[in-house]
């Protein structure tokens, strides 16, 4: 971290420095060609992520590129001659088109692909945007609809979060809550964009569901460490989520009825091939289904809107506006003697533009997003002022893709403006109302060298600053992949850093409430270091196997400090930690079945130094493992394609998650000299023995849902589910009360069933 | 891969999990238990003929059932003499509707003695604190230097373990407004500075023309428009055994909560001290008074 020394000097002089790298390598290849262009499906005008378009010579591969999420490819440096464009995707027919490359021309081809009755083989130009489950680079995962639609749900449509929880090292509490910790950071360490906007807690209140179904999804690309400069922020991991724009030719939409949620979607055209629409809302049942079937309270709701347009405003550009809106309510803790239940609410409100172009006139293509999102969250017991906690931010960022012969330069700059608001009601650091205004600056170059000693490297290096609190930060980061034939090898490193902090107490499951402040102190903000070593290779070509390790070492965080007195709200005291782990994934594909097993096994410990250690334990540091610290966890997945009907199965297992044990109840009283014990009603008192010296028991839980789907005339199908959530009845906990000694498992046994319809 | 071979894996998988998790539930206890019985806080006070002490449970449970009688027997014993006094208990019902067990007997201890203070549960658990009564100390008054708008005042107290805090006690008269006559009032200021001189001797320094400031802000009067007669000052010193020492050196409950930290109690937790209100009373002259800020008639 850079403090106070991020002078304008520094600033020329780097800016400077940034034009000479990406203007010099533009010149020495001004002389040749470039082709740039957008892919889109015929059938619906989407745009396609991982189509490989390719240039050929009698046959003979010589340049490649695989289209991004927005479906735009470039392939850079073409020396002058007759070639074959092919544009390969799996399920589509391959569109071919024979070119004359000139000197320095710059050639836009939009290219469409029609969807292939009969699969064709594919070309592999190998890239970073591939999906599937044990395809993981470096931490990054890409997800697709598809992937998400393997996975049993109680929802018959598809939902993020479900497939999230099957990533190794991806740890949740409960199933409520929606918190995730990836590879031992925590939820408020995780940026979580859609389209590019802030989503500041976009996991619903029941852990079944998101503010992502897979209507909306296009890809998803989870980094849980070690990603690229263009994001920051967050020190732990980043979920980018890419919406789809809507058809382009012709309506479509569907209903859908569960016990849990219910949901429609509609999409279309409004200009045909050019501006479409799509608009997604579902909203929680759970009170007249689930809860009824169950025969037991599921104090929770949940609603959530998404709604996008987007246009192509000519050959090389185009624009999106996206909107989302969530609201969660219920009560995670049900209260106990002490203390009534608490309701806990959050809205998430997120609005964008993101404007696409790539100029003919120079091999670069530039990407301009505005956005505002909005967090607004609370906490109380029913009749009581609640805790609230708000954050508004507006984000602007300039992202610039130059191409060149040696690879991609990546680089731009962002600005973001935030507006920090909590009522604690004397929790966290006594603090009762705080209102803060801050400004983010920073910029970013992410320069990439292909074929380096059979490297492909991607350097980078952000810089950001608080100029309100002067203070900065200088972040540098690589990833590394090394493709062959059958294997692959991927190392990343990179620094962080967290201004933006989110404070909750986290000493159980109920810890839901967040409030969002700037770093409690100012000269040590929350920082990490990430180190990953990944190996993945495929097996005939069906069987994939990854192994990647992982260490990250957290500095500068906050957690609550501890105390014997029975109660929830506490101040906060340093803490650094220490994660390590392994991730294992294997997947099997075959045309009608897919297998999947990931394992995590994971190491965080956190070393606290609350000023009274000495005195209480004798040690002025003390190490723990924290309520996240889940050492082994296994998900193993089947999907079986009966032709008739699908059937996908789901286990999860998960071993302990530590928790403070208490050896028994007293009383306390300060014996000062002023002590009137007949006037003195004294304090009741938890006497734990070291904090997070036990262990939960284990978490397993086995999901089967089968599905078929029956298709009309007109364009008309009728989808329907029935599974079983939880099939043996485990009575896997939730919330250990330790004041009361009531336990709250997670949900039984429950049925499922629901019916959706789709029409285009 | 023909159907029936799905359907064979289905199966496998279901019977597979079947077994491997039937009769594997677990439960899971937060309470381990301890051996420790109770929990003591109070102190003994060798100048008053009635001795009470907070005792509580250490229960499995947040909240107990206070009413119930708390099944122990508690008792003190004079290690001199050997007397044993069997003290009773009290169902206590605090402002807060909470409810708590004091015990009390009816006896003064003797000072510079050692005595013990236990508490035995009907499963022979035992609860044990050992403790010493500070001796009766003497008092001088050692100076009182006055200059103008500054008054000093020494005072010294001899062949006492420990002082664990001091406090100040102006009695004063306030003038009606129409002058006719005066209001009696006391004003405690927890104030003095408190310096150990070593071989039990402390010496103790109040300022009273620091303190006017204080009383006046009590009073809720203006200097220089409503005057303040002085009567007398009292000064009272907590005189305590030695041991009663706080680790942090002050006594902050979110400190001293955790347990073990400030504890003398074998078999259980707390601290029960010993201790007394030692109190000495004199006057200021005219002269002395005015220096304070006070007003003469």
């Amino acid at each position: 971290m850079i403090r106070r020394d991020v002078s304008l000097k520094f600033w020329v002089f780097l800016a400077v420095w940034l034009g000479l790298l990406i203007v010099s390598p533009s010149l020495s290849n001004a002389q040749q060609s470039l082709i740039r262009g957008t892919v889109v499906a015929l059938s619906d005008g989407e745009s396609l992520q991982g189509v490989n378009v390719a240039l050929y010579q009698q046959n003979v591969l010589k340049l490649g590129s695989v289209s991004g999420a927005d479906g735009v490819y470039a392939i850079p440096s073409i020396p002058v001659g007759v070639y074959e464009l092919r544009a390969t995707f799996v399920g589509f027919m391959t569109y071919s088109d024979t070119l004359r490359i000139g000197t320095a021309d710059r050639i836009i081809i939009n290219i469409t692909l029609e969807v292939s009755e009969t699969e064709l083989g594919e070309v592999v130009v190998e890239g970073e945007d591939q999906g599937g489950a044990a395809r993981v680079l470096a931490g990054q995962t890409t997800i697709t609809p598809a992937d998400i639609e393997l996975i049993p749900s109680p929802d018959i449509s598809g939902d993020l979060v479900n497939y999230l929880t099957t990533l190794p090292g991806v740890v949740t509490l409960g199933d409520r809550g929606g918190q995730l910790f990836i590879r031992g950071g925590e939820p408020w360490q995780n940026l979580v964009l859609l389209d590019g906007m802030w989503v500041y807690q976009p996991f619903h209140i029941l852990g079944f569901f998101s503010s992502f179904p897979t209507e909306i999804l296009k890809s998803v690309d989870v980094y849980a460490g070690g990603y690229t400069s263009q994001y920051g922020g967050r020190i732990s991991s980043v979920i980018d989520v890419k919406s789809r724009n809507g058809d382009k030719k012709s309506y479509a939409g569907s209903g859908s009825v569960t016990p849990f949620v219910s949901g429609i979607s509609f999409e279309g055209p409004i200009a045909r091939d050019i501006v479409s629409f799509l608009i997604s809302y579902r909203t929680s049942v759970m009170d007249k289904g689930a809860s009824r079937i169950i025969d037991d309270e599921l104090p929770f709701r949940f609603d959530d809107l998404f709604v996008k347009t987007h246009a192509f405003l000519s050959k090389n550009s185009q624009l999106s506006v996206s909107l989302l809106k969530t609201h969660d309510r219920g009560s995670i803790f049900e209260g106990n003697d002490l203390e009534p239940a608490e309701n806990v609410e959050w809205k998430n409100a997120s609005a964008g533009a993101r404007y696409l172009v790539f100029p003919r006139a120079f091999p670069v293509m530039a990407e301009f997003l505005v956005s505002g999102s909005r967090l607004k969250s609370s906490i109380g017991s029913t009749g009581q002022s609640p805790s609230r906690s708000s954050l508004a931010s507006a984000n602007t960022n300039i992202n610039i893709t130059h191409y060149n012969s040696f690879g991609e330069v990546r680089w731009g700059v962002f600005a973001r403006s935030l507006k920090l608001e909590s009522n604690l009601l004397g929790q966290f650091q006594n603090t009762y109302h705080r209102l803060e205004y801050l400004t983010e600056v920073g910029i970013y170059i992410e320069p990439e060298l292909k074929d380096f000693y059979g490297w492909d490297l991607r350097g980078g290096l952000r810089i950001h600053s608080f100029p309100s609190k002067d203070s900065g930060f200088l972040e540098p980061r690589i990833r590394a992949i090394k493709l062959r034939e059958k294997d692959e090898f991927t190392i990343a490193l990179g620094s962080f850093h967290q201004e933006i902090v989110g404070l909750t107490d986290r000493r159980d499951a109920s810890g839901v409430f967040t409030a969002w402040t700037s770093s409690p102190n100012d000269n040590n903000v929350p920082e990490a270091l990430h180190a990953i070593l990944g190996y993945r290779r495929t097996f005939g070509g069906r069987f994939d196997v990854s192994v990647e390790v992982y260490a990250k070492k957290l500095n500068n965080l906050f957690i609550p400090e501890w105390t014997s007195y029975p109660r929830f709200t506490t101040s906060l005291q340093p803490a650094d930690g220490n994660v390590i782990g392994s991730d294992v994934r294997m997947e099997y594909k075959r045309e009608k079945f897919t297998g999947l097993i990931t394992y995590g096994l994971s190491s965080v410990e956190y070393t606290a130094q609350q000023k009274s250690l000495g005195l209480w334990y004798g040690e002025d540091e003390l190490r723990f493992r924290p309520a996240h610290d889940r050492r082994h966890q296994l998900n193993a997945v089947t999907a079986f394609d009966f032709g008739s009907f699908d059937l996908n199965i789901r286990w999860q297992f998960g071993s302990g998650l530590p928790f403070s044990r208490a050896l028994g109840f007293d009383g306390f009283m300060v014996v000062d000299g002023n002590t009137d014990v007949f006037s003195d009603p004294g304090s009741r008192r938890v006497i734990y023995e070291r904090p997070f010296n036990g262990v939960l028991p284990t978490y397993h839980r086995l999901d089967v849902t089968l599905q078929k789907k029956f298709s009309f005339p007109n364009g008309v199908s009728l989808s329907g589910l029935v599974g079983v959530i939880n099939a043996y009845d485990r009575n896997n906990l939730f919330y250990l009360d330790v004041f009361t000694l009531r336990r709250v498992d997670q949900l039984p046994f429950v049925p499922t069933f629901g019916l959706k319809m789709d029409f285009e | 891969m023909r159907v029936n071979s799905y359907l064979a894996a289905v199966m496998l998988w279901g019977a597979s999990l079947i077994l491997l998790t039937s009769g594997c539930e677990e439960s899971v206890s937060p309470i381990l238990g301890t051996e420790e019985a109770f929990s003591f806080y109070g102190y003994f006070n060798p100048r008053a003929d009635t001795q009470a002490v907070r005792v509580y449970s250490i229960d499995g449970i947040l909240n107990p059932e206070g009413h119930q009688k708390l099944n122990a027997i508690v008792t003190s014993r004079n290690k001199r003499t050997g007397e044993t006094i069997v003290w009773r208990d009290s169902t206590v019902v605090f402002r807060n509707e909470t409810i708590g067990h004091v015990f009390y007997a009816l006896f003064r201890p003797e000072h510079n003695t050692e005595y013990s203070f236990q508490a035995e549960g009907t499963d022979g658990r035992i609860s044990l604190a050992d403790l010493k009564m500070p001796a009766d100390g003497a008092t001088d008054l050692v100076s009182i230097v006055s200059t103008r708008s500054n008054v000093l005042v020494e005072l010294k107290w001899n062949g006492v373990p420990r002082i664990l805090q001091t406090a100040v006690t102006y009695k004063v008269r306030v003038p009606f407004p129409d002058g006719t006559d005066t209001t009696t009032v006391r004003v405690r200021i927890l104030s003095g500075r408190l310096q150990e001189l070593g071989s039990e001797s402390w010496k103790v320094v109040i300022i009273p023309s620091s303190d006017i400031g204080a009383i006046y802000t009590r009073l809720g009067l203006r200097p220089g428009i409503s005057p303040i007669l002085l009567d007398d000052i009292e000064v009272s010193a907590f005189v305590v055994s030695a041991d009663w020492v706080s680790p942090t050196g002050a006594f902050d409950s979110e400190l001293l909560v955790q347990p073990g930290v400030f504890d003398n109690v074998t078999g259980g937790f707390g601290f029960i001290g010993s201790g007394y209100t030692d109190r000495f009373v004199f006057e200021l002259t005219d002269k002395q008074k005015q220096d304070a800020g006070f007003a003469v008639k």
